[in-house]
């Protein structure tokens, strides 16, 4: 016998399946580097300012050729992480390491690590572009003529690779020796990455590299981003989101010197899986 | 909180901007359900005057489906929503396209339901109008989890679309046996099928509804049997 239509309710729609019955959940495409070899990865990391613990047992790896960016607010230790790759740091005194920060599985922390080399191997772009002052031809020479051995042919060589490499050469070729203080923001920014590609490193750590650029330096800076990560592995910190969304593969949020949580960057973006991230990234703190 | 003050006026008029796309499209989901009721009513009643009225609704349908896409377009170009916030917007759109096409059915049955006004009994009408009303309560039911991000209700709709394609089958059959065999007028006959397949399509459109809100709720995409 039919039931009546009209005295169906919707609360008769309420389904009773359980969990099991569940369609098959699709997410997010991994990134195209989820099989690449892991070239960094970061142990149980800890760092001390002084009595200040700035990280807590920080642990994530990074794939060769993939963009990572590191995000979180002001002070969660996002640029002491980035800082400990390369051990910026050790120009103080007063920072403590616990922990391993292995670079193709060798401790940069060991005694043993030449730290000259280690800084060859993962080149570092800051916030503020910094050249020296110098021409366009010598910063980029600079680190070739530190390391020494190259014929004046070979510098030639590596400068026009290294300008074409940071999407820079078009506008410089014709003044290769004039002051590179005198080129515009973007442009110096650019330079400082062609002069981080000249010692060919295997990691390039940026530190927040377009907070001073105008949106258009930014977005060249971007493309250049994504081109070098067919070569190199970039580590990014950001603190504009969309940044972070556009350019990197996977994304770790970070908070009070701890790791929150570090997935691929359009699961981050869509459906993350710790409140705090979601809290954060939808600008609900407070 | 240590991001204490982030909670900026930007913040606020994002939240203002989500706020008035959900009573964009509260309006936009009353109103399509509106249509739907009035045109199986006035098929039910044979009033022509009901059925004339859903029609020239549905301009108003349309012109809030484009007022919902067009905040949700400037909510994403200004604000770059993420997570669940982005969710909500990309779901409403969507959920918003779907709305517009119901509305586009209704239409549909209200036109039919003026050519049936003349003829003396609607054939197939017992389960016409039990089919009818299994469509209505899904779509009040779809309606009702976007409202409440209820998945639970979403779950139900999505569960309930077979007995209406059962019912569509079942009619369209009975209908072209009847008008095979002479005992069913063919005009009549061909307008309840057409009926019964808007109805088919409000059901589909429910469960779209549905699926999506499970997407705006859980993130999980439950379309195509994933």
């Amino acid at each position: 016998m039919k039931p009546n239509p009209q005295e169906r309710t919707t609360t008769q729609l309420t389904s009773t399946n359980s969990s099991n019955d569940l369609p098959k959940e699709q997410l997010a495409p991994l990134s195209e580097r989820a099989d690449a070899p892991v070239v960094l990865e970061v142990k149980e990391m800890k760092f001390f300012y002084g009595q200040s613990q700035a990280l807590f047992g920080i642990n994530l790896d990074v794939r060769k050729g993939e963009v990572v960016a590191l995000i979180g607010p002001s002070g969660c230790g996002k640029s002491t992480l980035l800082k400990a790759i390369n051990r910026i740091h050790e120009v103080s005194n007063e920072v403590r390491v616990e922990g391993e920060i292995l670079l193709e599985g060798a401790n940069i922390y060991d005694s043993a690590m030449d730290i000259t080399l280690l800084r060859r191997r993962v080149g570092m772009v800051f916030q503020k572009p910094n050249p020296f002052p110098k021409s366009i031809y010598d910063n980029i020479a600079y680190g070739l003529n530190i390391v020494g051995g190259f014929t004046k042919a070979q510098i030639d060589e590596t400068v026009e690779r290294c300008l074409k490499q940071a999407a820079l050469w078009d506008e410089v070729k014709d003044r290769l020796q004039k002051n590179a203080l005198g080129l515009s923001g973007g442009q110096q920014q650019r330079l400082c990455i062609a002069r981080a590609l000249a010692t060919e490193p295997e990691v390039i750590l940026m530190d927040e590299p377009c907070s001073a650029l105008d949106p258009i330096s930014t977005q060249k800076i971007e493309n250049l981003i994504d081109e070098l990560k067919s070569r190199y592995t970039i580590v990014i910190v950001t603190h504009n989101m969309q940044q972070a969304a556009r350019v990197s593969d996977r994304t770790a949020f970070m908070m009070q010197g701890k790791l929150i949580e570090y997935d691929e960057t359009g699961v981050i973006f869509t459906k993350p899986s710790q409140k705090l991230t979601e809290d954060y990234i939808t600008g609900r703190f407070g | 909180m240590f991001l204490k003050g982030y909670d900026s006026q930007m913040h606020k008029t994002f939240e203002q901007s989500l706020n008035e796309l959900q009573d964009v499209m509260r309006e936009l989901a009353g109103q399509t359900e509106e249509c739907v009721i009035d045109a199986i009513d006035s098929l039910k009643n044979r009033d022509v005057a009901l059925a004339k009225s859903v029609i020239e609704r549905d301009e108003h349908v349309d012109r809030m489906d484009i007022n919902a896409d067009s905040l949700a377009s400037t909510i994403l170009a200004r604000q770059q929503p993420v997570a669940s916030d982005l969710r909500f917007i990309v779901g409403a759109m969507k959920i918003a396209n779907d709305l517009e096409r119901i509305g586009d059915h209704a239409v549909n049955i209200a036109e039919s339901a003026i050519t049936l006004s003349s003829v003396s009994s609607i054939p197939e009408s017992d389960n016409l109008f039990y089919m009818a009303a299994l469509v209505q309560e899904m779509l009040l039911a779809a309606i009702e989890c976007f409202e409440e991000r209820n998945t639970i209700t979403a779950r139900g709709v999505i569960n309930s679309d077979t007995e209406v394609d059962e019912y569509n089958k079942i009619i369209t059959q009975n209908l072209i046996e009847g008008m095979s065999t002479q005992t069913v007028d063919v005009k009549a006959g061909m307008d309840v099928v057409r009926i019964c397949k808007n109805l088919e399509r409000i059901a589909d459109l429910s469960v779209n509804i549905a699926e999506d809100v499970i997407y705006i709720h859980d993130g999980k995409f439950v379309r195509h049997s994933f």
